[in-house]
């Protein structure tokens, strides 16, 4: 650990030395090579619906998405549809689902749709009885996964990924997979960062990790946990990533790709570890109480739309359906991982209820 | 201009008894004041006039308007129509004199062109006419003292209030002050109630003054009365300077200790007492035979100022103020008369 | 011509109605919280109990008394530390010859302009570990920053920049009032300047040293955004991110034990207020402070004053400059770390974003609406607050000072929450809660203590023969009020509205649960982006924040730096 700070200090005088010269060659993204399919047709809904939706006009979005992410999607089903208007409002995980069942219970307006990463969420949402069963016409054409429950659907299967800082941890040394990671863990001790358990991409990431590999899975994590430190969100993660503090991260939540461009990539690079990617899905659906059924139909059918998932990737999500070409879809991760290790996250009801066992079993892996 | 009637005014903090029972009566016109020492009542006799303080008991009536009846009637200050001058002036810093004085016409909508008459009017008569435009960190204490009586007159009030208003004056300006508003106070005829612990502006101004001890009555009367019959040794102590001395009366006279011959006085109760005289009613005599209760005593000390010289003599086990023209050496003995009808008996 | 009057004043009627309101405002939202505590459901679900068992298992976690520990300890710290800045520099900088003094004061109260989270960015760039200066220390010189920023100690600096302006603030009024005779009688007793200075004057300074050393231990015993982002890392957890986790990151939120946590907090500061009067005692005694505008004397400390000046210049270069200059590089570069010379990433992209975003510039424009607006109104809430709590004969008028210190105490969610759902109860329209009223009402509500105890010193300095000479004038109490305690302490209620104004700008955490899409404010949108992107946005909007606070400052010295005649 000494020496590795003094590593990184001369690091710091050689690179302040060359000014902006570090990672000029380097290319921090995956080449946008996949092949992504075919499109199918497109299945709107019924013209009475439509019809319904224009006159009600707007729909209210509670998503977990930042306005900047949410803006491109608004525009273009704007664009679509003048008639309704799309109210977006971006809340936490979880303060999203109590807020809506604090405005039920106060008789308050509240949302027409949902989007959140939280499966446990949803899991008790769903079960409450809060979401609109229905089918929506997109669904025959959606893969399997992206089906979570009778009414709510995936938007974007966002993975995980792996962020590097190049100057302490240059290309070329950088782990391919968790495996590897977990064994340069003791060298790299202290130097590396994950958020914690309580974030719902970290606890998702894991779920769907180790859903895979089992107690292999385990072992991995607890070789890396004793080397590794906490953080409560991705923000100082990679900030602190970024500075110096830690060398690399792992379970990173993939909307940090959109930010490492232009000179961000000259210090930091990110990868898809072919073991260590899990997709995580973007949950939405229409509410119970929704104010207006219609539209929220209408824009739930646009989101899962081939020309919805094109939006989506302009705001940095991760569209899955066929037919989209996007730098950080689907195919993409696919094409990098291998189409064996593709692990795409499900909202099982063993997600609730072995949930606290993982809890604990990962917050004493990362000492905590 | 109305009286003012205080009856069975009582206030208690806990404890401490504030006044207890008081019973007042001023009359039309009347300059009346208040006179104590701190803590006897008297400011909070006057803050209660005023409405500012509410008492526990009693009843306090402008003319026949009962303004306050414990736990029935209370007026509140705005509605008393009194001036109050503060001792501390309390002359609104961030208003012009013009602004301060039109201030209790203003709020009696008293129209544009009125006020201003009568603001030039009351300013006149405290003579600060010139001074409207100025604002009162601009002026001096004495200065500022006038704006706030110019204040408490605007309206007119039908009861002047002045809280030891001459307190923050130097002595030359406070002897000035005093003829002054006297003079103003005749003209105007209001009916003012003045609170002091000073006993020589309360001689010098009042028509009739009350002395309140511990928040009682001790006496009330005109200066002359309180001076020179007071009701009791305090207020004999308390206004103006008195000699005094404890021994026993038998028959007409009384025996000090350390004295011979025993003193003659007036009427006295026989048993324990104590005699008061004032310095200046003790004579200086030359020969020891002249009448009653002449006694000779040592001189211990002596002060010249100016229009008398003010001795310390012994008599008996006591010393003895007297204040004389005469000049005497200091150690050498001295002839004095204690008149009966100067030596006042309290049991 | 007997009137017989009522004996009850009139006037009475609406003092009471002030007290009622202030009681539904502050302690309105404390209700559905302390239900919460006492019931096994959480209170948007039909069904549950009365139950003790949120308290049993809140006071049974040795993880929350671990955690009460951390952030009395953190608390106690920060009070410390900014006590001896803030009233060190109270004393130094308006007292004595201290060279620069008005420089001093200046960089000393910046801190105060900007959210915490802001300054942590600046923190974190400079003094981290692996922050610019820390790195550019331990490689060019022998020297190290002492301190590490993801602990206690580190975190308690980071507390103490804007705490100690704070003091600053409370104490320098006070100073500035006390009366130069009480000095001179001690000089003439025999003291030499500085000792009478010391001697005098700084024990006058307890009520407002206590006043607003509870005020720094209250809102640092509550604050989040420190140990959610410094402390994380090292498993430091305080009493709010101990509710935090309960909560909004639990997978299951336990709205019970998180609410029985508040009502916890909220005894503690009701304990520190009972504390906070034995201690001051008899608030007479320090009534020799006057309102007289006699002009102070300046103390000359011979030549140690170059030692003085260069040692604040130090202590405030250290936990001011640098901070701020971190501040200043990430909102300039599009990346900020020491492996990378800042000014080959130089960049505006940072703001473009915030002028490009609708949503980011709307929030500017609320922010703004919330605390100018929002600051105004609760300045002259404050100062009849205050009016009635110091200078009527209103028979609860003492409660009415205590219970405004109370909802600082509260973390900022719960106060959130507790807001949501009195609006949902008292107004089931949703009209309030939709309209920036909600947000400001409860970012007005958590600043009442900042403001109040900025604004009562004032007042408490205007003589009470002047408002009584106005009643015996003719005045109503409450035209009295107006014209002239109020009037005369219109400087007050304009510091008392800029303290309002910066802090309702910064303020974001009762947002959380108060925002409608419609309703997004400034605070909110940096907590989201300090969470999910890296400091150049957040410092963007802070130095968005500073230009905007810096521009309401000069107007406030143009409309209100016009002199009472005093």
């Amino acid at each position: 650990m000494r020496k590795f700070a003094s590593f990184s200090v001369v690091l710091v005088l050689a690179l302040a030395a060359c000014g902006s010269n570090a990672g000029e060659s380097t290319t921090s993204a995956p080449p946008a090579t996949a092949d992504v399919g075919r499109a199918s047709a497109v299945t709107p809904v019924d013209a009475a619906t439509l019809t319904a939706a224009g006159r009600e006009g707007e729909v209210l979005l509670y998503t977990n998405s930042e306005d900047q992410q949410m803006a491109p999607l608004v525009k273009a089903f704007q664009a679509d549809h003048p008639d309704i208007r799309v109210r977006s409002l971006t809340l936490g995980n979880k303060e999203m689902f109590q807020r809506y069942e604090t405005e039920v219970a106060s008789g308050g307006s509240t949302a027409d749709v949902i989007m959140s990463s939280d499966a446990v969420g949803w899991l008790s949402f769903v079960r409450d009885g809060n979401l609109l069963t229905y089918e929506d016409p997109n669904q025959a054409n959606l893969p399997d996964y992206a089906v979570l429950a009778p009414g709510l659907y995936a938007f974007s299967e966002d993975p995980v990924i792996a962020v590097f800082n190049k100057a302490l941890l240059p290309e070329a040394e950088q782990p391919k997979t968790m495996a590897d990671l977990a064994r340069m863990a003791p060298k790299l001790d202290g130097k590396i960062g994950t958020t914690d358990i309580s974030n719902v991409i970290q606890f998702g990431a894991t779920s769907a990790y180790l859903d895979k590999y089992g107690d292999a899975g385990w072992k991995t994590l607890e070789t890396i946990g004793a080397h590794a430190s906490v953080e409560s969100d991705n923000g100082p993660l990679v900030t602190k990533l970024a500075q110096g503090q830690y060398a690399a991260a792992f379970f990173v939540s993939g909307n940090v790709r959109a930010f490492i461009v232009d000179d961000v990539a000259k210090v930091v690079n990110y990868a898809y570890l072919t073991d260590g990617t899990p997709l995580l899905p973007r949950g939405v659906g229409v509410t119970t109480t929704a104010a207006h059924p219609n539209a929220a139909k209408v824009w739930l059918n646009w989101l899962l739309s081939v020309k919805g998932q094109e939006a989506a990737c302009r705001g940095g999500f991760t569209p899955y359906r066929d037919g989209v070409t996007c730098d950080f879809g689907l195919a993409q991760v696919k094409a990098v991982v291998g189409e064996d290790n593709l692990l795409v996250g499900r909202y099982d009801p063993s997600l609730a209820t072995e949930g606290p066992a993982l809890i604990t079993r990962f917050n004493k892996a990362f000492g905590r | 201009m109305p009286d003012l009637t205080l009856t069975s005014l009582a206030k208690r903090f806990g404890e401490n008894t504030v006044l207890e029972n008081l019973d007042l009566h001023v009359r039309d016109g009347e300059f009346f004041t208040l006179l104590g020492p701190s803590g006897c009542g008297k400011s909070t006799t006057l803050t209660s006039i005023a409405g500012l303080h509410t008492p526990d008991r009693g009843t306090i009536a402008f003319g026949d308007r009962v303004v306050f009846d414990a736990g029935r009637v209370d007026v509140a200050p705005e509605r008393r129509n009194c001036g109050v001058v503060f001792q501390s002036y309390a002359v609104w810093p961030h208003l012009s004199v013009h602004d301060n004085v039109a201030y209790p016409l203003k709020l009696r909508r008293v129209g544009r062109s009125a006020r201003a008459a009568r603001v030039r009017e009351v300013l006149d008569l405290v003579e600060l006419g010139p001074y409207g435009k100025r604002y009162p960190h601009e002026l001096s204490g004495g200065q500022q003292q006038r704006v706030a009586l110019a204040r408490a007159l605007a309206h007119p009030p039908d009861l002047l209030l002045l809280d030891e208003p001459f307190s923050n004056l130097d002595a030359k300006l406070r002897e000035r002050a005093r003829d002054w508003l006297r003079r103003l106070q005749r003209r105007i005829g209001v009916t003012t109630v003045f609170v002091t612990h000073d006993q020589d502006e309360a001689l010098s101004m009042s028509d009739r003054i009350v002395v309140l001890d511990a928040g009682r009555v001790r006496q009330i009367g005109t200066p002359e009365e309180i001076y020179h019959a007071p009701a009791d040794e305090f207020v004999a102590d308390f206004v103006g300077t008195v000699n005094v001395l404890p021994g026993r009366a038998a028959g007409g006279t009384v025996r000090l200790d350390g004295v011979g011959t025993p003193l003659v006085v007036g009427s006295a109760p026989d048993g324990d007492v104590r005699l008061a005289i004032r310095p200046e009613r003790i004579l200086v005599r030359s020969t020891d035979d002249e009448g009653p209760n002449t006694v000779r005593v040592k001189v211990r000390s002596r002060a010249f100022l100016g229009d008398h010289y003010r001795y310390v003599v012994g008599l008996g086990d006591h010393n003895l103020v007297v204040r004389s023209l005469a000049p005497v050496d200091q150690d050498s003995e001295m002839i004095v008369e204690l008149p009966p009808d100067a030596i006042r008996v309290f049991s | 011509m007997s009137i017989a009057l009522p004996a009850v004043r009139r006037v009475s009627v609406s003092h009471y109605a002030i007290w009622v309101g202030t009681l539904v405002v502050v302690v309105g939202p404390v209700v559905p919280i302390v239900l919460a505590s006492l019931w096994s459901t959480p209170l948007y679900r039909s069904g549950g109990h009365v139950t003790l068992a949120n308290f049993a298992d809140l006071l049974t976690d040795p993880a929350w008394w671990g955690a009460v520990g951390n952030s009395a300890v953190f608390a106690a710290l920060t009070t410390a530390l900014s006590l001896v800045l803030g009233v060190g520099s109270a004393v130094l900088l308006t007292r004595t010859n201290v060279p620069l003094r008005r420089t001093l004061t200046g960089v000393l109260i910046l801190p105060v302009m900007l959210p915490g989270l802001v300054l942590i960015v600046g923190w974190t760039a400079m003094w981290a570990p692996s922050g610019y200066v820390s790195s550019w220390l331990s490689l060019n010189t022998f020297l190290t920053f002492p301190v590490d920023l993801y602990s206690l100690p580190g975190m308690a600096l980071v507390a103490t920049t804007v705490a100690a302006p704070t003091v600053f603030l409370f104490c320098r009024s006070t100073v500035l009032a006390v009366d130069p005779a009480l000095e001179d009688a001690a000089r003439s007793a025999g003291a030499r300047p500085l000792r009478a200075l010391i001697s005098v004057t700084v024990p006058l300074l307890r009520p407002a040293v206590l006043n607003s050393a509870i005020l720094v231990f209250a809102v640092s015993f509550e604050v989040l955004g420190l140990p959610l982002i410094l402390g994380f890392s090292k498993d430091i957890t305080f009493v709010s991110t101990y509710l935090y986790r309960h909560w909004v990151t639990a997978s299951s939120p336990d709205q019970g034990l998180v609410s029985a946590g508040a009502v916890f907090l909220l005894i503690c500061v009701s304990g520190l207020l009972v504390a906070r009067n034995r201690l001051v005692g008899d608030v007479q005694r320090y009534t020799t402070v006057t309102g007289k505008a006699t002009a102070p004397r300046t103390v000359d400390l011979g030549r140690t004053r170059w030692a003085v000046a260069a040692g604040l210049a130090f202590v405030l270069g250290v936990l001011v400059v640098v901070p701020l200059g971190g501040v200043l590089l990430s909102a300039f570069t599009s990346i900020l770390t020491p492996l990378i010379t800042p000014w080959s990433v130089l960049t505006l992209d940072n703001f473009a974003a915030i002028a490009d975003n609708p949503i980011w510039s709307e929030s500017i424009v609320n922010s703004l609406l919330v605390a100018g607006v929002g600051g105004a109104l609760a300045t002259v809430a404050i100062a009849v607050i205050a009016v009635v709590a110091h200078r009527s004969e209103f028979r609860f008028r003492g409660s009415l000072q205590q219970i405004v210190l109370w909802p600082r105490m509260m973390p900022g969610l719960v106060t959130g929450m507790a807001f949501f759902w009195s609006f949902a109860v008292l107004d089931p329209s949703g009209a309030v809660r939709a309209s920036l009223w909600g947000i400001g009402l409860a970012f007005a509500v958590r600043s009442l203590a900042l403001g109040y105890g900025v604004f009562y010193p004032a007042l408490a300095a205007i003589g009470a023969d002047l408002d009584r000479a106005a009643r015996t004038s003719g005045a109503t109490w409450w035209q009295a009020s107006v014209s002239v305690a109020l009037r005369l302490s219109a400087p007050a209620m304009g510091a008392c509205f800029i303290l309002l104004f910066v802090s309702m700008l910064n303020d974001s955490d009762p947002a959380v649960f108060l925002v409608t899409d419609r309703t997004p404010v400034m605070g909110l949108t940096m907590l989201q982006l300090a969470a999910t992107s890296t400091g150049g946005a957040v410092a963007a909007f802070g130095v968005v924040q500073i230009a905007i606070t810096l521009a309401v400052l000069g107007a406030g010295r143009l409309f209100l730096g016009v002199r009472a005649h005093a």
